[in-house]
């Protein structure tokens, strides 16, 4: 059970420009008084029900996580934003029948907390925008610390972006067993570029395709997580390097002034043998006079396992396994419904709120559901 | 050919024809509806990236949506 891979990236906005970004005018200088800014708090709360995975191991798991963004044009064309993240984790997993003398002190599974800071800043201009970022993340047995940096090109005629993102982590590991035992720590180092054109097709049709690939160095098994034979429980062992490889593409239609669609997919390819195929279809619909905005979403997930995985091992064993459920053969189906109440205001500014609700449902009989609410205040 | 590299390939070369077949200029005053913000592929940034948090960890695989990619964080 993988219950703190709650991966916290900072560019600010998405691979690609928004829309409104890449189409609009650009605006006229404005006093320091008049730039925008907006502050977002979202809060989520994740169960999952263990109906499945690994038969000896109880996977029920709940993570709480907060988040707050504050974002403030400073220049006429730049923006700085800083973000702060807390989690809390409670798993079922911290007290395994099967080994009464473990005394619970694995990383991510009970580790019970996790925080964050980060900052970055964009750049926005005629043609070219660019932008670049910081953070640094702690939880039990495990600190990160990342950087990104990433470049958008509008072509002439503002129809199509070409975009490149290069996101760093070093990270470091603190290796505690599934028994207690305590190794040192490793290193985990994470590389990853992502390639992005977006254009635009017709007055009501824009299409993405991204290509990202990650190259990973370094302890990358999960330090806690354990494999199975008849008589015996045995540590999980991954390769020190892992290739991945992901080509997306979406489709966004606009079906009139109130509602708008998308389809997209993804192909996902990696050197562990894991292979994946996920379509995600979301339509978007403004209701009462554009102050509700509903967006249900489905998601479908095909994953072929990493060739380590076995649900059950016997001895000898190999020198790479694994009984992770999330490498393993699924296929899951998410449904979400996500309302925003739009033109509100606070204390005379301002804001917006959303509530979401998602049911996420596999195979395999890991199955989660988990709601986020969140709050934007623009000054 | 595994189903997925299949998939993969349909995917490409399907993207390859819509967009051979679909691109023609769009000038700025065409332009009113793609800039609604609900013509953003990701029109609410950090949740998407929330979602993405959640999500990634459950799948094997990572980028493209929302662009939520590896490391960072204690598991594989």
């Amino acid at each position: 059970m993988q219950l703190s891979r709650f991966v916290w990236i900072f560019p600010l906005s998405g691979l690609l420009p928004a829309a409104d970004q890449q189409l609009e005018v650009q605006p006229l200088p404005l006093a320091d008084s008049d730039r925008p800014g907006d502050l977002t708090l979202k809060l989520s709360a994740y169960n999952q029900q263990d109906n499945g995975g690994i038969e000896q191991v109880d996977e029920d798991a709940s993570v709480f996580e907060a988040v707050i963004l504050a974002r403030k044009q400073i220049t006429d064309t730049g923006t700085l934003s800083l973000r702060a993240l807390g989690d809390v984790v409670s798993a079922a997993s911290i007290e395994r029948a099967h080994n009464a003398d473990w005394q619970a002190q694995q990383g991510g599974a009970s580790g019970n907390y996790r925080v964050g800071l980060g900052g970055g800043w964009s750049e926005q201009g005629d043609q070219v925008d660019w932008r670049i970022g910081v953070q640094f993340a702690a939880e039990y047995a495990y600190l990160s610390s990342g950087a990104n940096a990433g470049v958008t090109w509008n072509l002439p005629g503002r129809n199509t972006a070409l975009s490149a993102d290069l996101q760093v982590f070093m990270d470091t590991v603190d290796l505690i067993r599934f028994n207690g035992d305590e190794e040192g720590s490793e290193a985990r180092d994470t590389y990853t570029l992502d390639l992005g054109w977006q254009q635009v097709l017709t007055p009501y049709d824009l299409l993405s395709l991204s290509l990202s690939h990650t190259e990973q160095s370094g302890f990358l098994a999960t330090s806690y997580n354990s494999v199975f034979t008849p008589t015996s429980e045995y540590s999980e062992e991954l390769p020190d390097s892992r290739s991945r490889t992901a080509l997306t593409t979406r489709w966004r239609h606009s079906f009139g002034t109130d509602s708008a669609g998308e389809i997209g997919a993804r192909y996902y390819t990696d050197d562990w043998g894991l292979s994946a195929v996920t379509l995600d279809v979301r339509y978007s619909h403004y209701l009462l006079g554009r102050r509700l905005l509903l967006e249900p979403t489905y998601r479908l997930h095909v994953q072929q396992a990493a060739k380590y995985y076995r649900e059950s091992f016997i001895e000898p064993l190999s020198e790479y396994r694994t009984s992770d459920p999330d490498l393993g053969d699924f296929i899951g189906h998410m449904v979400g419904l996500k309302a925003g109440f739009l033109g509100g205001s606070l204390f005379g500014y301002k804001a917006d709120w959303d509530v979401s609700l998602f049911a996420y449902d596999r195979d395999n009989g890991l199955s989660a559901f988990w709601v986020i609410i969140g709050q934007r205040v623009e000054f | 050919m595994r189903i997925s590299q299949r998939c993969g390939c349909i995917l490409l070369a399907g993207f390859i024809g819509l967009l051979a077949g679909g691109c023609t200029p769009v000038r700025v005053n065409q332009k009113q509806r793609l800039a609604d913000p609900i013509m953003a592929f990701d029109h609410d940034h950090l949740h998407s990236e929330m979602m993405g948090h959640i999500i990634t960890p459950r799948e094997g695989a990572i980028g493209g949506f929302s662009s939520v990619g590896a490391g960072g964080c204690g598991c594989n």
